[in-house]
């Protein structure tokens, strides 16, 4: 790995993604612990309260009954009980004539109603601790003051409680976080940086490599995969372009010589009108041979290139297939060869490219025509219809060709014919590949036992794709 | 027939020039885009042949140039790039036929003649003579001296652009283009059987035969009388 491509921990995705998720699930955390908090002490205040009043009613009926000796003969009794409840009783005068828990905090009496307070709780050793309550002051008409409380140092507790948990969660959090980074950084950033070390090799020449694919399945892999098809694809690009200069300089190289000769030749004679003459017609039909070549490995080429998606449009196959047939039926017939077509049982619609779609059934049947079924052989076109896909299909019932080379006729300039007397680019083929290709198709071919069976897969296409 | 040639290679024009003067034609000769388009405004001719790329102006907008100013000139494109969908810009630009690079001159030659013949477009003649042939576009017949000859719908349509470039050489390819729509090249002797075959159904029998083959070029329709 070159330095320039070396991973930097605090400047990688994976460290800002697992930084921002901490603190965004920091916040989260903290606005839940703070509610939660504020939520559990109003539902205590609240529970507090309603007990308060409940005891108050209690009270209230005993100072209904017996007056204020009533009233404090009772609360006497109430504040004797063990527990976590205060009385305390203040007469007009200011004297706390009952107190449960010891020193209130000044200013407690002033005001009816609800308050709360932290104050000095004596235990029963007599040691002090600090402690809050709730409390609810009440004034009687005759001037006395009660107070009714709760002591909530237990509240306290709870509150502590939650702020412990909320403490270990963070902790927690910040812990995940980081092993989030680690996950997310031995996971992720290794597989990309995986790919970017595959590109690179890729870039220096080795055009076979691959990007792993793990087979987890994840966006990765996704990935990986498309990135892979478009590796296969340059490659084939790559290896096309380097066939095409391989056979242009090993195929054309003998017309053009020949040509070269014919014409030394001519020129080394003496001179003559009719010799000259039929030199130059050989030396022409040369170069229109040569030209036809050219001409075919530019279309396929061009075809290869692909990407001309808006010269598609909805074709009727079947219209296509009896064109071609209806092209070459009078050739068949005068090589004795009878050439049919089967269409169909429904109309075949595809989005293709009809030009070269016809040109790949033309190219088939001339094929056919050429190698495969002599006189008195049979050609049959056939056309149906699949699951999104055309099916056409040329059959003929002449020598076929061997399974080994069925792979490599589809190569430019192949042809079995090892004398090649039998006029042709050897191209034919490669072309109708191409045409496959171009419609992401497919040519097969296979035995019609005997013969060959050439067959094209289109995809129908839909026909929103047409323009 | 005069014709103006637009185009920059020097050596090219020059052998195209030659090979019209010899057709018995009157060539002209632009070697850039603006001189090109001054040349077809400023003078009638029966037909341009106009190459797609040219120095200061391209090929398809002295057309469009043209064609906005009323000239109705027709015009054949000659073009190196040769796409499947060039023809179609070609041809949407205003242009009327199109030949890719390399092309035999017979070729450009027989398709500018036929371009150059063409004075109105969408011309609509209902039936053909040629010698004591007949040929009526609206009830499909083909008539050799007064009888009838039956043909297949193809044939029928063969014959029909042979008579209409009565006199006229036309290419394999030129009748591959406008009887069977494709804009291939046919590598084998499909179109000469198909005439071959016209050819017995037309002139068998006959003392004068009216489809002749033009050696390296195609064919001719013609009465020899």
């Amino acid at each position: 790995m070159s330095s320039a491509t070396r991973l930097r921990p605090f400047r990688t995705t994976a460290f800002k993604l697992a930084a921002g998720y901490l603190v965004v699930f920091g916040l989260f955390a903290l606005g839940l612990i703070g509610y939660l908090v504020f939520e559990t002490s109003s539902v205590i205040v609240r529970d507090v309260d309603q007990r308060l009043t409940t005891d108050a009613r209690r009270l209230g009926q005993h100072y209904q009954r017996a007056g204020i000796n009533g009233l404090f003969a009772a609360m006497q009794e109430s504040a004797q009980r063990p527990g976590n409840r205060i009385y305390a009783l203040l007469t007009p005068d200011g004297v706390e004539v009952i107190n449960s828990v010891g020193l209130l905090p000044d200013g407690v009496w002033d005001e009816a109603g609800l308050a709360r307070f932290a104050y000095k709780q004596i235990g029963p050793d007599g040691h002090e601790r600090d402690s809050r309550a709730i409390v609810r002051v009440f004034e009687l008409p005759d001037g006395f003051r009660v107070l009714i409380g709760l002591d909530i140092g237990q509240s306290d507790v709870i509150r502590q409680a939650i702020g412990r948990a909320a403490m270990v969660s963070m902790v927690l959090l910040a812990l995940l976080a980081v092993l989030g980074w680690f996950y997310v950084n031995k996971r992720v950033l290794k597989r990309l940086d995986g790919i970017s070390q595959s590109t690179a090799r890729i870039m220096d020449g080795h055009l076979s490599e691959r990007i792993a694919v793990m087979g987890t399945g994840d966006e990765f892999d996704r990935l990986a995969d498309q990135l892979n098809v478009m590796l296969d694809r340059l490659e084939r690009l790559m290896n096309g372009l380097k066939e095409v200069s391989d056979n242009i300089a090993h195929d054309l190289r003998t017309p053009l010589t020949r040509m070269r000769n014919q014409m030394e030749d001519a020129l080394r004679q003496p001179p003559d009108n009719a010799t000259d003459r039929a030199a130059l017609e050989n030396a022409l039909g040369e170069a229109e041979r040569l030209m036809a070549t050219f001409q075919a490995l530019l279309t396929i080429a061009r075809v290869e290139a692909g990407g001309r998606r808006h010269t598609l449009s909805q074709t009727d196959l079947g219209q296509v297939l009896t064109d071609v047939m209806e092209l070459y039926e009078p050739v068949a017939e005068d090589q004795g060869v009878s050439l049919t077509f089967k269409p169909a049982s429904e109309v075949v619609m595809a989005t293709v490219n009809r030009e070269l779609v016809g040109l790949a059934a033309a190219n088939l049947v001339d094929n056919a025509l050429k190698y495969g079924a002599g006189e008195g052989g049979t050609i049959e076109l056939s056309l149906s219809k699949a699951t999104n896909v055309a099916v056409l299909m040329v059959t003929d019932n002449g020598p076929g060709i061997p399974n080994g080379d069925r792979g490599r006729v589809k190569d430019r300039f192949v042809r079995l014919d090892k004398s090649r007397t039998a006029d042709g680019s050897g191209l034919g083929l490669a072309l109708v590949e191409a045409v496959a290709a171009f419609h992401d198709g497919a040519l097969d071919l296979g035995d019609a036992e005997p013969g060959l069976r050439a067959t094209l897969t289109l995809p129908l296409g839909s026909p929103e794709a047409s323009s | 027939m005069k014709v103006l040639i637009i185009e920059d290679d020097v050596e090219a024009a020059a052998f195209i020039v030659k090979g019209f003067r010899e057709a018995g034609h009157a060539p002209s000769y632009a070697a850039d885009g603006e001189t090109g388009l001054e040349y077809a405004m400023s003078d009638d001719f029966d037909v341009l042949v106009v190459d797609r790329m040219l120095p200061k102006r391209d090929g398809l907008s002295i057309i469009a140039a043209l064609r906005e100013q009323g000239k109705q000139t027709p015009a054949l494109i000659l073009s190196a790039l040769g796409e499947v969908d060039d023809r179609v810009a070609g041809l949407r630009a205003g242009g009327d036929d199109y030949l890719p690079k390399p092309y035999a001159f017979s070729e450009l030659l027989a398709r500018a003649e036929v371009l150059a013949r063409r004075t109105t477009p969408g011309e609509a003649q209902t039936t053909y003579q040629v010698g004591d042939l007949e040929l009526d576009r609206l009830s499909h017949t083909v008539k050799r001296s007064g009888e009838d000859i039956p043909l297949q719908p193809r044939e029928f349509r063969l014959l029909e652009f042979l008579m209409k470039n009565a006199g006229q050489v036309v290419t394999r390819t030129m009748l591959l283009e406008k009887v069977w729509d494709y804009h291939f090249d046919p590598q084998t002797n499909v179109i000469d059987v198909h005439i071959s075959r016209l050819r017995s159904k037309i002139d068998k029998g006959q003392d004068k035969p009216l489809i002749q083959t033009v050696r390296g070029a195609g064919y001719v329709l013609r009465d020899t009388a």
